[in-house]
C-alpha cells in the first residue's frame, strides 16, 4: 500500500525540529549538539499544560509541528499515538503512592496515566472530534504505528496524523526499561499527494528475518538504538535525502518490513 | 463496508470461563459481582473477580510472562475449542497473515505494584521482576503471539474503556489495507491496585453494587475479563453468521476524565457507525450501553443515545453482570452482543430498581427472549475516546 507523507514534526537531543533536523538526517550538517532542546506545546491551554505530563507535552509538541509545517488545521485530521510506555513516570508515581500506607492516588495523577492521555490532550487542544488511536508493541512501537496509520488511511482514504515517541522514566523503572532519551516525530500521512507532498511510502507486509536499516552516524545510531520511537529515524533521513530508499525496520518474532521511500516531484 | 465475520469467540470474566458460563448468567439472571475481596485492598465496594486466577500460572515455556493478566489471557484462549480454531485459522491463511490486535488499559501493572512494595535498601526493584513480560502494555499481545504462535502484524490498542472495541476497526483495516487475511482481536484487563484507587480518587468507585440506568446509581464496579474473536472474510462454519457491520470512532476534545456533557463524541461514533452498516437507527434492534452505572456517564450516553434512537431501541448495559472490565469492556460486550443474535435474547438490565426519570431512552428492564438481527455496542473511554460497533446475524 502506498501512502504520502505531507509533512513532518521532530524533536529529539540536537533534533530541534524537522528544518534543522532534515539537514542532519541527511548528512548535509553535522550532528554535534546532542542537547534537548527545550519546547514549549503552545497548541495546549495554558489549563491543559498544567495538567499535562512530559509525554503528552512531547508527542504533542511535534504532532503539532506537522500540522503547522503542512499549513492545515490540528483538528481536521484523525490520529495515531504510537508509544511503547506512554508515560511510564506517571505509573511510577502511582505505584509508589501504592506502595506508602495511605494509598493516596491523585485523581490527575491516575486520568493522566492512560497510554491515550498523549492523545486526549491533543484531541482537547486541536478541537479534534475525529477517531484517534493509541497503541503499543513494545520495541516494535513504530512498525505498528505506521501499518495502523497507513492502513486507516488507505481503508478510509482519510488523512492520518501518525505521532510517534517515547522518554525516559526515572529510577527505580529505568533500570527495568532504559529508555535513554526523549524522542518525537509526527508524520501527516495522505492518501493522494498534498501538493507538495515530501515522500511517498510503500508499506508492505512483513517478512521473516531481516535486520534494521542503522544510521550511519554514530550519534544518531545510539539515539536509534535507545528509544523506540526513534526507530523511525532511517525513515526520516530517507526523506530528508530526497532519494529513493528502501529501508528496513524490525518487527516481532524475527520480522521485518522493507519500507520504500521515494522523492516526489 | 467489506465483509468479515465473527467466526469464532470467546469470553472469561467473573461470570465464569468460556460462552456456556456467561448465557446461563446472563438468562438467570446472575451478577458476577461480589463484595470486594481483592488481596491487600481496603475498598468498600463490588468487585467482578475471576475466581482462582492464583492458582493458574503461564505455560512453563512462557514462565517469564507470567502476572495476572496474562493468566487471564491464557484462561480465556483455554476455553471454547479457541486455540483449536486458531489453529484452523493458521492452516487456512498461513500463520504470517494473521495479525492480532488486543486492548489492555493496565496490562499486567499488578506485577509493578507488587514490586514496588519489594524494593530493596537502595530502592531498587528485585532483580526477578520483568518490567517487559508484565506491565508492558504490549506484554499480552506479545504473550499471546507466543502462545498461539502467530506472526502476522500485533499491536495492542491501549485507549482506556474503549480498547478492545477500537480493535475490531484496526483488524478491519490491516485486513482490507492488505496486511493480513484474517485476525486475532480480543482485550484482557485485570483487577490491580492502580485502577481501584485510582477510581475511587476520582469518586467514581460506588459502594454498593452497581445499577446502571438507575435513577439511585452512584458508581461503577469494577470488573476483570478476557475476551478474543477470530475475523476472517468469510462465514465461519460452527457459528451462525455474525458479521461486523460498522464501526465507529470519535472524540469528545471536552475533558480526560468526564464526557463530553451533551455525549458528543458518543453520537458521532454511533452515527459512523450505522452509517458504515447502511443501517437507520430503527433497524437496531438492541444496543448494549457502556452504562458502567456512574452518574454522569449514563446520563450523557443516554442523551447521546435519546438522540440517535429516540426511545425505540430497547438498551442495557451489562456491567451490573461483570462489572466494568475497562480494557476488556468493548470484546467483553461485543462478544455478548454475539451470543444474543446467536441465541435470540435481549438481556435486562441488571441491578436497575427504577430508570432515572430523566432518561429519554428506552432501558430493557426484563429479559427477553426473541430474535434479533442487528446489534450495537458503544465503549466509551477516558481522553474522551468512543468507540461503537455494530454486529448482525446473517442467515440466508
Amino acid at each position: 500500500m502506498r501512502v504520502y507523507i505531507s509533512s513532518i514534526g521532530l524533536l529529539g537531543p540536537g533534533l530541534p525540529d524537522w528544518q534543522s533536523g532534515r539537514e542532519i538526517l541527511a548528512g548535509r550538517r553535522a550532528y554535534v549538539d546532542r542537547e534537548l532542546p527545550k519546547y514549549s506545546p503552545d497548541i495546549l491551554p495554558a489549563t491543559e499544560r498544567r495538567r499535562c505530563g512530559a509525554a503528552g507535552k512531547l508527542a504533542i509538541y511535534v504532532a503539532d509541528a506537522a500540522m503547522r509545517a503542512a499549513g492545515r488545521d490540528a483538528g481536521s485530521v484523525a490520529s495515531v499515538f504510537a508509544s511503547s510506555g506512554g508515560d511510564l513516570e506517571i505509573s511510577q508515581k502511582i505505584c509508589l503512592a501504592l506502595a506508602e500506607a495511605e494509598r493516596f492516588v491523585s485523581p490527575t495523577l491516575f486520568h493522566n496515566s492512560v497510554h491515550n492521555a498523549a492523545a486526549g490532550y491533543w484531541c482537547i487542544a486541536a478541537g479534534s472530534h475525529l477517531s484517534s488511536n493509541s497503541l503499543s508493541a513494545h520495541d516494535w512501537s513504530v512498525v505498528a504505528g505506521l501499518q495502523a496509520a497507513c492502513s486507516q488511511v488507505w481503508v478510509e482514504r482519510l488523512p492520518v496524523l501518525l505521532v510517534c515517541y517515547d522518554l525516559p522514566a526515572s529510577e527505580p523503572l529505568y533500570s527495568k526499561r532504559p529508555v535513554l532519551s526523549h524522542f518525537g516525530a509526527a508524520l501527516l500521512l495522505e492518501a493522494e499527494p498534498a501538493a507538495p507532498a515530501l515522500a511517498s511510502l510503500e508499506l508492505p507486509a512483513a517478512r521473516a528475518g531481516g535486520t534494521a536499516t542503522p544510521m550511519a552516524e554514530t550519534g544518531l545510531e545510539e539515539l536509534r538504538r535507545g528509544n523506540p520511537a526513534a526507530r523511525i529515524l532511517p525513515l526520516l533521513a530517507a526523506v530528508a535525502a530526497g532519494e529513493a530508499r528502501s529501508i528496513t525496520l524490525e518487527a516481532q518474532l524475527q520480522t521485518s518490513v522493507d519500507v520504500e521511500i521515494a522523492p516526489c516531484r | 463496508m467489506h465483509a468479515l465475520y465473527l467466526t469464532a469467540y470467546t469470553l472469561t470474566n467473573a461470570l465464569g470461563a468460556g460462552k456456556q458460563a456467561n448465557v446461563d448468567a446472563l438468562l438467570q439472571g446472575r451478577s458476577g459481582l461480589r463484595p470486594n475481596d481483592f488481596p491487600d485492598v481496603d475498598l468498600n465496594t463490588y468487585i467482578g473477580r475471576v475466581p482462582d486466577l492464583e492458582r493458574l500460572p503461564v505455560r512453563g515455556d512462557l514462565a517469564a510472562f507470567d502476572c495476572r493478566n496474562n493468566r487471564l489471557a491464557q484462561l480465556t484462549l483455554q476455553q471454547d475449542d479457541f486455540v483449536a480454531a486458531v489453529a484452523t485459522a493458521i492452516r487456512r491463511h498461513g500463520r504470517e497473515r494473521i495479525a492480532l490486535v488486543l486492548g489492555t488499559s493496565t496490562s499486567g501493572i499488578l506485577s509493578t505494584e507488587l514490586a514496588f512494595k519489594q524494593r530493596d535498601a537502595a530502592g531498587a526493584l528485585p532483580a526477578a521482576f520483568s518490567f517487559r513480560h508484565t506491565h508492558d502494555i504490549y506484554s499480552v499481545a506479545d504473550f499471546v503471539q507466543n502462545y498461539l504462535q502467530i506472526t502476522g502484524p500485533a499491536l495492542v490498542v491501549s485507549t482506556a474503556c474503549s480498547s478492545s472495541a477500537k480493535v475490531f476497526a484496526d483488524a478491519y483495516r490491516l485486513i482490507y489495507a492488505g496486511l493480513a487475511d484474517a485476525a486475532l482481536v480480543g482485550g484482557v484487563d485485570s483487577l490491580c491496585l492502580t485502577t481501584l484507587y485510582g477510581f475511587n480518587s476520582l469518586e467514581l468507585v460506588s459502594p454498593d453494587i452497581c445499577r446502571p440506568a438507575d435513577a439511585q446509581r452512584n458508581g461503577l464496579s469494577l470488573g476483570e475479563g478476557g475476551g478474543f474473536a477470530l475475523l476472517e472474510k468469510t462465514p465461519g462454519e460452527s457459528l451462525p453468521p455474525i458479521r461486523l457491520l460498522g464501526y465507529g470512532e470519535s472524540s469528545d476534545a471536552h475533558h480526560m476524565s468526564t464526557p463530553h456533557p451533551e455525549g458528543l463524541g458518543a453520537r458521532l461514533a454511533m452515527e459512523q457507525a450505522l452509517q458504515r452498516a447502511q443501517l437507520a437507527p430503527a433497524q437496531v434492534d438492541y444496543i448494549n450501553l457502556h452504562g458502567t452505572a456512574t452518574p454522569t456517564n449514563d446520563t450523557v450516553e443516554d442523551k447521546a443515545v435519546s438522540a440517535v434512537f429516540g426511545s425505540g431501541v430497547p438498551g442495557s448495559s451489562t456491567k451490573g453482570w461483570t462489572g466494568h472490565t475497562l480494557g476488556a469492556a468493548g470484546v467483553t460486550e461485543i462478544i455478548f452482543s454475539s451470543l444474543c443474535l446467536e441465541h435470540g435474547v435481549v438481556p435486562r438490565s441488571l441491578n436497575t430498581r427504577s430508570v432515572d426519570p430523566a432518561f429519554g431512552g428506552h432501558i430493557q428492564l426484563t429479559t427477553e427472549r426473541r430474535a434479533l438481527r442487528t446489534v450495537l455496542s458503544n465503549s466509551f473511554g477516558f481522553g474522551g475516546n468512543n468507540c461503537s460497533l455494530i454486529v448482525g446475524r446473517e442467515d440466508s
